[in-house]
């Protein structure tokens, strides 16, 4: 079986139990108020596999059969990232700013993203050295990553009958590490005489010298609309949505610095060969020698912000919390993130019994490529409900890469 | 490797990850100069930008204690009634005052003045009267700002069986001693005066001759600050002894100077006329174990040197200049040996034809006779594995277990600028500076090339490997120490070169390594 066989499978597997899903779709009683967690952690990646990833997490010797096995899935389209997040959203009353056809809605959430693309040899310095390129060049670029978190507080408005919502949020930034390199062409001459790098790139971070929670304030939106038409004749939904549309002013000791030069090493200059004692090597004295100091002070960037669009098809199904769910779903959404492909998934959920829903897919994009995905869905009694899903069940079996999971609780009244 | 940053710093407790680079890395480059193998200091260059070593060095030096010293000394003085008694003092009554002189033994030292740098003078009086007594010891020849030394010191009742004692230190620093006695016509001498009375608010008391006061005074560690009178004819004489000499520190092999001129400086910072009696000054090269005497008509024959002049408050040292050269010396081969150490013995008469100064012989605290040796070196030369070693602190990060480098080989990328090649040597060495373990292969940098006027026309190239093992780089972090040799020759030449100020050697120094991420931790 190739790698794409068993994504297939998972795939048929809902028509087996096709027929039950008639019978359980029913109207829910409506609730006035609404509490959703929603806790997530995925990182995925085209090239690295789950070895590599995992003892760079666990710590560690990488054997060089680990990180060679990544190499020789590299190409010219490398991505990697990962996203931590957790958010709890309150939703209430019969009506709100005058009109039943609203409530309230407060969120309050804690994100943390990386994201990066890299070339081969970017890659291949990383985690084997300069050695292999001497006297040659090694094209570093283009490559770019950025790693963000943030906490954001949010209030908005939602339609109780579609689920559509506008939030506006307050966003504190609290972790800025991102770089964009268009060109490094990094060459090391015979015996390392020299080192020259035709570099141009840019790098930014907040201030890591500080300890301070807060270091950088921000605003963002996050909407959702819903609307039902027909299609095929047929009830469908078309969905569509942005979360973190907004930025973040960094502080004023945050750190960048940009370059578009060709930059030559020879080492650092000594007094003299035979008066070296107390010469100490350190990353601030190398990036002055390379003329790559930091520039102190104020920027922005914008937010990993998520753009998505869904459409649903077949059997409807009406949760208790008010929303309404398709037996179909096909979804794209993309993050503002280095290294982000447009995500494309399709999902099907049918249900087991009464409070067992499941649901199954395939997804391709984001950081990875065909991912299958799983889901289950339970239902206690009218008021609480518990879902786990993961956006790439392969991922937890051994030589696959990425791992995702996902986890909601909703409770109702 | 910010992806793998990343993660790593997700991590708390867990251990980091590491995994091994194969890195080529620059480290270093620097300029080799004259200046680096002779302190700057030392040097000058003339128009033409030739240079020349001028350097000082100290042959010997006589301080003031070879002159002068001055012993700790005590002087007692008793009191008691020259009859049985008993006889009653009413309080207030002073019933004994002597003036007297204290001769101080200075042997051949004729003092009229002296000025007292540091020092002190310690008081004791034994009282065994029955009553409250003030004892009053005073030097009046002993004066500071005008005012003269005077002890008051209150005395406890006593008994002969049980005396009371009583102490007082006075330090003596600035005091002035009028060392001619009370008459002005003596030397070595001070004036002292010590009285006893009943205390005005005491008693009466009654002694009889078996009550006693028994006075002692105590001079110790007198520093003169000046001193002044006759300070015999004598001769000092200066047993073999040796000085250390930094100029060839670190430096071996054969050196060939083609000229060298140098001075002997005599200075005398007293005020005595002198004459020294030079029985040897040498060469010693302690690492060869060579030693070459110094020839010269100063060795063989005694020197005249003039007294000091007094200016006042401070002196103006006499000078005696003694040229050497090729013609007159053996200066070159003295030099040539390479000494780390001077060896001298000599004897110094001091006032050889007496007191001819009428006793106006004087010194001063700083007062010496020194001799310098100021050597004129124009770096015209050849050297025959002259050697240069030096060993140099590194600070490596981590530990003797967990360091990042694990093995690699230096390159040592050089431009010769000099007309001498120079083979170089790297050694790990242990805490105690022995070399340990050497990092092959190393090589010789060659000379560069030079015109028909004996002057570098081309810088040469070289390439020197030097590989460091597993357990070379174990020991290079435990030591944390290297040791750099550098052998240069110009046997290439057949006649002696001429340095010039531009000279230069430009080094790169780089590694090709195993690199462990996260190993030094």
């Amino acid at each position: 079986m190739n790698k794409y066989g068993l994504p297939f499978l998972f795939l048929l597997l809902p028509f087996g139990v096709h027929a039950q899903e008639d019978s359980i779709a029913k109207a829910r009683p409506p609730h006035t108020r609404h509490l959703a967690l929603e806790v997530r952690g995925a990182y995925d990646s085209n090239v690295l596999y789950n070895d590599l990833v995992m003892g760079l997490y666990n710590g560690g010797w990488l054997s060089k059969e680990i990180r060679q096995r990544s190499m020789d899935a590299m190409g010219k389209n490398n991505r990697a990232g990962y996203e931590q997040a957790a958010k709890l959203t309150y939703t209430w009353g019969q009506r709100s700013i005058g009109r039943r056809i609203f409530r309230s809605r407060t969120s309050l959430s804690q994100q943390s993203y990386l994201g990066l693309h890299f070339a081969t040899d970017a890659y291949a310095l990383s985690f084997f050295g300069n050695k292999q390129f001497e006297d040659r060049s090694a094209q570093v670029g283009p490559s770019a990553f950025a790693q963000v978190s943030y906490q954001q507080v949010a209030f908005g408005l939602e339609e109780h009958s579609t689920g559509s919502y506008l939030e506006v949020g307050l966003v504190n930034g609290s972790r800025l590490n991102s770089g964009k390199i268009r060109r490094a062409d990094l060459y090391t001459a015979p015996a390392a005489e020299y080192i020259e790098v035709d570099l141009n790139g840019s790098y930014a971070r907040a201030d890591t010298a500080a300890a301070q929670w807060s270091k950088g304030i921000g605003a963002a939106i996050s909407l959702r609309w819903c609307h039902g038409l027909t299609l095929f004749k047929n009830d469908a939904r078309i969905t569509l949505g942005t979360e973190d549309l907004g930025f973040v002013a960094w502080a004023n000791r945050s750190l960048s610095v940009a370059k578009d030069s060709l930059i030559r090493f020879e080492g650092l200059t000594a007094d003299g060969l035979l008066d070296l004692d107390g010469l100490i090597l350190d990353q601030h004295e190398l990036q002055d020698s390379l003329g790559l100091g930091y520039t102190q002070g104020r920027f922005a960037t914008l937010l990993p912000a998520l753009f998505w669009g869904e459409i649903g098809l077949g059997r409807v199904r009406h949760a208790f919390d008010g929303r309404v769910k398709h037996a179909w779903v096909l979804m794209v959404a993309h993050r503002l993130l280095p290294g982000y492909r447009p995500h494309v998934s399709v999902k099907h959920e049918f249900h087991l019994n009464d409070a067992l829903a499941c649901t199954v897919g395939l997804a391709h994009g984001g950081f990875g490529d065909l991912r299958v995905l799983l889901g289950l869905e339970a239902s206690v009694g009218q008021h609480l409900s518990f879902a786990a899903e993961t956006m790439n069940a392969t991922g937890f079996l051994p030589g696959f890469r990425g791992k995702a999971l996902l986890f909601k609780a909703a409770w109702a009244w | 490797m910010a992806a793998c940053t990343t993660l790593a710093a997700c991590q708390k407790d867990r251990p980091k990850p590491q995994w091994d680079l194969d890195v080529l890395a620059p480290l270093i480059q620097t300029s080799l100069t004259i200046g680096d193998l002779v302190p700057d200091t030392m040097l000058a260059t003339d128009g033409s930008g030739q240079v020349s070593i001028l350097h000082t060095f100290e042959l010997f030096s006589l301080s003031l204690d070879t002159v002068l010293t001055a012993p700790d000394t005590s002087f007692r003085y008793a009191y008691a009634l020259p009859f049985p008694g008993p006889i009653q003092f009413q309080p207030g009554v002073t019933f004994d005052a002597s003036d007297e002189v204290t001769r101080f033994d200075l042997d051949d030292l004729q003092l009229s003045k002296l000025i007292v740098r540091s020092g002190q003078v310690d008081v004791a009086i034994t009282n065994m009267m029955n009553g409250h007594i003030i004892g009053d010891f005073a030097l009046p020849g002993a004066q500071l700002e005008g005012e003269p030394f005077q002890v008051l010191m209150a005395l406890p009742p006593g008994t002969p069986a049980a005396p009371s004692n009583t102490t007082s230190s006075r330090p003596l620093n600035g005091y002035v001693f009028d060392m001619r006695g009370p008459a002005l016509n003596q030397v070595n001498s001070l004036a002292t005066h010590l009285s006893y009375s009943n205390a005005p608010n005491g008693s009466t008391i009654s002694i009889t001759n078996m009550d006693s006061l028994l006075a002692t005074v105590s001079y110790h560690g007198i520093v003169p600050e000046y001193a002044l009178g006759y300070f015999g004819m004598r001769t000092i004489q200066v047993e073999p002894a040796t000085t250390r000499l930094d100029l060839f520190e670190n430096v071996s092999g054969t050196l060939d100077l083609d000229q060298v001129d140098a001075t002997v400086k005599i200075r005398n910072g007293l005020g005595v006329d002198a004459k020294a009696t030079i029985h040897h000054i040498r060469s010693l090269n302690t690492r060869t174990g060579t030693e070459v005497p110094l020839i010269a008509s100063f060795t063989n024959n005694p020197v005249n040197i003039d007294r000091a002049a007094d200016m006042g408050s401070t002196f103006s040292p006499s000078v005696k200049n003694i040229a050497l050269d090729q013609g007159n010396s053996n200066i070159k081969q003295f030099l040539e040996n390479l000494p780390d150490q001077i060896g001298y013995a000599l004897d110094v008469t001091i006032n050889p034809m007496g007191n001819i100064s009428n006793g106006h012989d004087f010194l001063y605290h700083d007062s010496r006779v020194t001799a310098e040796l100021e050597v004129n070196i124009p770096l015209r030369l050849s050297a025959t594995g002259l050697s240069l070693r030096k060993v140099m602190e590194v600070d490596l990060p981590g530990t003797a277990d967990a360091h990042a480098w694990q093995y690699g080989t230096m390159h040592l990328f050089a431009q010769n600028g000099f007309p001498f090649s120079a083979a170089i040597e790297l050694a790990v060495v242990a805490p105690d500076g022995q070399s340990i373990s050497v990092l092959a292969p190393g090589g010789t940098i060659p000379s560069a090339t030079l015109g028909a006027n004996g002057l570098v026309t081309e810088m040469a190239d070289g390439r020197l490997d030097f590989r460091i093992n597993s357990a070379q780089m174990n020991l290079l972090h435990l030591s944390g120490k290297v040791q750099v040799t550098a052998v240069f020759n110009t046997a290439e030449q057949p006649q002696h070169v001429q340095l010039l100020d531009s000279y230069r050697m430009d080094l790169k120094l780089t590694l090709d390594g195993n690199y462990v991420v996260n190993g030094d931790e």
